[in-house]
């Protein structure tokens, strides 16, 4: 059974949060590092981050000395995407096909929107 | 301002029949829905405020279904529609994997011709959606633009205008 993404999505509701990912989809950061560009205390940071990891989103690297760095982990986010490719992409790929097997069916219909003269279609 | 989800794609066919493809049953159910699942059309009344409802059987999991509430119907070009998962009775439910994820969604469609191939652009935005579902659609539609490996067609918020 697929898991739930509302976790995922919740967590990439707020802007901050979706800036930590955006600067850890750079390379993993210290807390300190990715507290850098906020007006903001550590705590409130590791708030977020928490939620982050909650979601599957980050993970907490091996420590170096006193500093253990957050990464991306990207198999949630690419569950999120796939939702989305589900409902959109993959009806695509299948009306593509679906086009393809018609349109053999229907020789006259190519041939007249040819004899336009605006056919972009390859040669072949 | 509303998020907008965009996708484009070219389809190799003419205008009229990826028109029809979306728009007549029998054609409609043959592609519709993900990779592996079956579509069948129980309800298909293609006019401003008709219902199309289309059941989406996947092997080993319970049926779903999807709403479509036209609102524009511009042959061969433009359909607008609202657009929800539903029940076997076409009332809006929420999607099983994404409760966080607004409940309708305003979907713009429109074919252009070009050559013999048309060109389709898709736009998705929440309809009456609370702000947090309207947060959820922004922060997943902005980190699916960060273009980590993924294999989503297109993701374009600057198109617009474009044509």
């Amino acid at each position: 059974m697929p898991q739930k993404l509302d976790i995922v999505f919740q967590a990439l509701a707020d802007q901050t949060r979706r800036a930590i990912l955006a600067r850890l989809a750079q390379g993993e950061a210290t807390v300190n590092e990715l507290a850098a560009p906020f007006d903001m205390s550590q705590p409130s940071i590791s708030r977020h981050l928490k939620v982050l990891e909650e979601a599957g989103l980050i993970e907490v690297g091996a420590r170096t000395a006193q500093f253990r760095p957050r990464r991306l982990k990207t198999e949630a986010l690419a569950r999120a995407r796939s939702w989305m490719d589900q409902l959109w992409g993959e009806s695509f790929d299948r009306l593509d096909a679906f086009l393809a097997e018609t349109s053999a069916d229907k020789p006259r219909a190519r041939a007249k929107n040819k004899a336009k003269g605006k056919s972009h279609r390859k040669c072949s | 301002m509303l998020p907008v989800f965009k996708l484009k794609r070219t389809f190799a066919a003419p205008l009229e029949q990826v028109w029809a493809a979306w728009t007549q049953p029998g054609k409609f159910e043959k592609w519709f829905g993900p990779k592996g699942c079956t579509a069948e059309s129980m309800k298909f009344d293609l006019r401003p405020g008709g219902m199309a409802l289309t059941k989406l059987t996947f092997p080993g999991a319970e049926p779903m279904y999807a709403r479509f509430i036209y609102r524009e119907i511009s042959a061969p070009r433009r359909l607008v529609w609202l657009h929800a998962v539903a029940d076997e009775n076409g009332n809006a439910t929420r999607h099983p994997m994404a409760q966080a994820m607004p409940a309708q969604m305003l979907v713009v469609l429109e074919l252009a011709a070009d050559g013999d191939q048309t060109r389709m652009t898709l736009t998705k935005t929440p309809f009456e959606a609370t702000a947090d579902e309207v947060d959820a659609f922004r922060g997943m539609i902005e980190s699916m633009m960060w273009g980590w490996g993924g294999n989503l067609d297109v993701l374009d918020e600057h198109l617009a205008g474009k044509r």
